[in-house]
C-alpha cells in the first residue's frame, strides 16, 4: 500500500512539476509564447489572443486540481492536454512547421523525434497515475470488503 | 467495475482529444497551392547514387574550390561550415566573436568570405587563414559579394524593398533602382522579394521565397531579365496585431525554398503547397537563364518522412539535403 501510495505521490509531483514548467514558460514569456503561436501554421491570427489566454488558465486549473483532492480530474485534463499536444506536434511536422510548438523552455530545443519521445513518456506517465489511483482504491476497497 | 469504468472515461478523452484536434486542423487548414500557368513537363531520370548522412541538419549547401560545404543551423552547430565528404569543420578560430553565418561565399582568389548575421560584418579570410573584418553600414537582409563590391538587399521601415552596391574599398553605400512591378503588386515587397542569391560566371540570381518569378542581374549587379515561374502569382498575407506588430499570415506559402544554378539553368526548388493533396509534393523545376524559359521539372519526395530543403549541381550531379542527410543523384 505504502508502494502504490508513494508511487502515485511521485507520478503527481512530476506532472503537476511538468505542467507548472509549460505554464510559467508561458506567462514570464507571453510574448515569446504568442508570437510563436502566431507562427503556427494550424492557428489562425484571429485565434492567437483567445488560445494565448485560454490555454495557460486551463492548464494552472489543471495544476491546482492535480495538488488538491480532486486529482483524478487534473489527470484526465493533464491525459487530455497531452494526446492534443502530442497530435498538434504531429501535425505540425507533417506540415513542416514543426517551429509552431509553444511548449517552450528546454522543450524548444527538444528535435521533434525528441519532443515525441518526451510527450509519449509523460503520457505513459499520465496512464500509469490514474490506474495506480484505480489500483490504490480498488486495494483499499478491498481491505474493507475483506 | 472501476477500471472498466476508466477505459471509458479514457476512451472519451481519447475520442475528446481527437475532436480538439480536428476542429484546430480544420479552423487552421491551409487551403493554398500553387496553381500552374502551364503543365510540368516531368523528368523521370533523377537517379539516386548515395545518401550522405551528416549527423546534423543542413543548410546552405555550396561548392568552394571544387569541395561541396555545407552550414548548420541547428544550435550546437552555429557559426561553423563543414565540408560534406568527410564533415571536417572549416577553422573559423581566427574569428573569436560569435558567429551567425548568414551566408558565405568563395572569392575569385579563392578566399573564404563569411557573412557574420549577428554583427552584421563580413569575415574576409584569405588562404594563409589571415582575417579582415568588413563592418556593414547598413542592414543587411541578403548579400552578394563580388571582388570588392557586395550587392544587398533588405527593406525600410515600411517593409519597402531595397538594393543597395556597397563598396568595400571606399566603404560607400549606393542605393540601386530597382522598378520591378512586383514591389507595388506587395505590399510588403521587402518581405515578398526577400531570398538567396545564387551565381555562376555570368550571372547573379535573386531567388525570393515566396513569389513566382527569380531576378537575374549581370555581374555589375544591373538587373538582366526576370524569370517568371510556371505557377502563377500567389497571395502574400499579414496581419496587425492589436500591438501594432507586423504578423505575416501563417497560411502564406513560401513556395521557392531554395535554388541552385548551373553554367546553363536556374534550378527551383518548389514546395507546392500545404492541402492534404498537396502536402508532400515537391520539384526541382528547371529554367534556362539565358531565355527564362521554363524547360522541365523533378518531383521529389520526401526521404525518411523529411522534406527537402537546400542543394546544389555539381557535374550534373546534384547533392539535395533532406534534414542530417544529403541525397546525390545523377541528373
Amino acid at each position: 500500500m505504502k508502494v502504490i501510495k508513494n508511487i502515485k505521490l511521485a507520478l503527481k509531483l512530476v506532472l503537476a512539476f511538468l505542467w507548472t514548467y509549460v505554464v510559467q514558460k508561458k506567462i514570464l514569456r507571453f510574448g515569446e509564447f504568442k508570437s510563436v503561436l502566431y507562427k503556427s501554421a494550424l492557428i489562425e491570427t484571429y485565434q492567437v489572443d483567445f488560445i494565448s489566454i485560454v490555454l495557460p488558465i486551463i492548464e494552472i486549473i489543471m495544476v491546482i486540481l492535480i495538488l488538491s483532492k480532486r486529482d483524478i480530474i487534473g489527470y484526465y485534463i493533464s491525459l487530455l492536454l497531452l494526446f492534443i499536444y502530442t497530435g498538434y506536434l504531429v501535425v505540425l511536422n507533417d506540415f513542416s512547421f514543426y517551429e509552431g510548438c509553444s511548449c517552450g523552455g528546454i522543450f524548444y530545443s527538444l528535435s521533434y523525434q525528441e519532443h515525441l519521445i518526451v510527450n509519449g513518456i509523460f503520457l505513459v506517465l499520465n496512464l500509469g497515475i490514474i490506474f495506480v489511483d484505480e489500483s490504490k482504491k480498488t486495494a483499499t476497497n478491498n481491505v474493507y470488503s475483506s | 467495475m472501476k477500471t472498466k469504468s476508466k477505459l471509458y472515461n479514457l476512451i472519451g478523452i481519447f475520442i475528446l482529444a481527437i475532436v480538439a484536434l480536428s476542429i484546430i486542423y480544420l479552423l487552421g487548414k491551409n487551403d493554398k497551392f500553387l496553381e500552374l500557368n502551364e503543365p510540368r513537363v516531368f523528368n523521370d531520370n533523377l537517379k539516386l547514387l548515395e545518401t550522405i548522412d551528416t549527423e546534423k541538419k543542413v543548410s546552405l549547401i555550396k561548392e568552394i574550390n571544387d569541395s561541396i560545404y555545407f552550414v548548420s543551423w541547428s544550435k550546437n552547430y552555429q557559426g561553423k561550415i563543414f565540408k560534406l565528404i568527410n564533415k571536417e569543420e572549416i577553422n573559423l578560430n581566427v574569428y573569436s566573436d560569435s558567429l551567425l553565418i548568414g551566408d558565405y561565399f568563395k572569392e575569385n582568389d579563392n578566399n573564404l568570405v563569411v557573412y557574420n548575421k549577428l554583427k552584421n560584418e563580413l569575415l574576409l579570410i584569405d588562404r594563409k587563414g589571415n582575417l579582415n573584418l568588413v563592418k556593414i553600414p547598413i542592414r543587411i537582409s541578403r548579400i552578394y559579394k563580388n571582388d570588392n563590391l557586395c550587392l544587398i538587399t533588405n527593406w525600410d521601415d515600411k517593409y519597402h524593398f531595397r538594393r543597395y552596391q556597397y563598396n568595400l574599398t571606399n566603404n560607400e553605400v549606393k542605393e540601386l533602382e530597382f522598378t520591378d512591378k512586383y514591389i507595388e503588386e506587395y505590399d510588403l515587397s521587402g518581405i515578398a522579394l526577400d531570398g538567396f542569391f545564387y551565381d555562376n560566371n555570368n550571372y547573379i540570381v535573386n531567388l525570393p521565397f515566396s513569389i513566382n518569378c527569380a531576378y537575374v542581374f549581370n555581374k555589375n549587379f544591373d538587373l538582366n531579365k526576370r524569370i517568371d515561374f510556371i505557377y502563377k502569382k500567389n497571395e502574400f498575407n499579414y496581419q496587425v496585431t492589436s500591438q501594432d506588430q507586423l504578423v505575416l499570415d501563417s497560411n502564406n506559402i513560401h513556395p521557392n525554398l531554395s535554388g541552385a544554378i548551373d553554367s546553363k539553368n536556374l534550378y527551383v526548388l518548389v514546395d507546392a503547397g500545404t492541402t492534404s493533396e498537396h502536402s508532400d509534393k515537391y520539384y526541382i523545376d528547371v529554367y534556362k537563364i539565358e531565355t527564362g524559359k521554363y524547360i522541365e521539372s523533378y518531383e521529389i519526395e520526401k526521404f525518411n518522412r523529411i522534406k527537402p530543403s537546400y542543394f546544389l549541381i555539381k557535374d550534373r550531379q546534384m547533392y539535395l539535403s533532406f534534414g542530417e542527410s544529403v541525397n546525390k543523384y545523377q541528373l
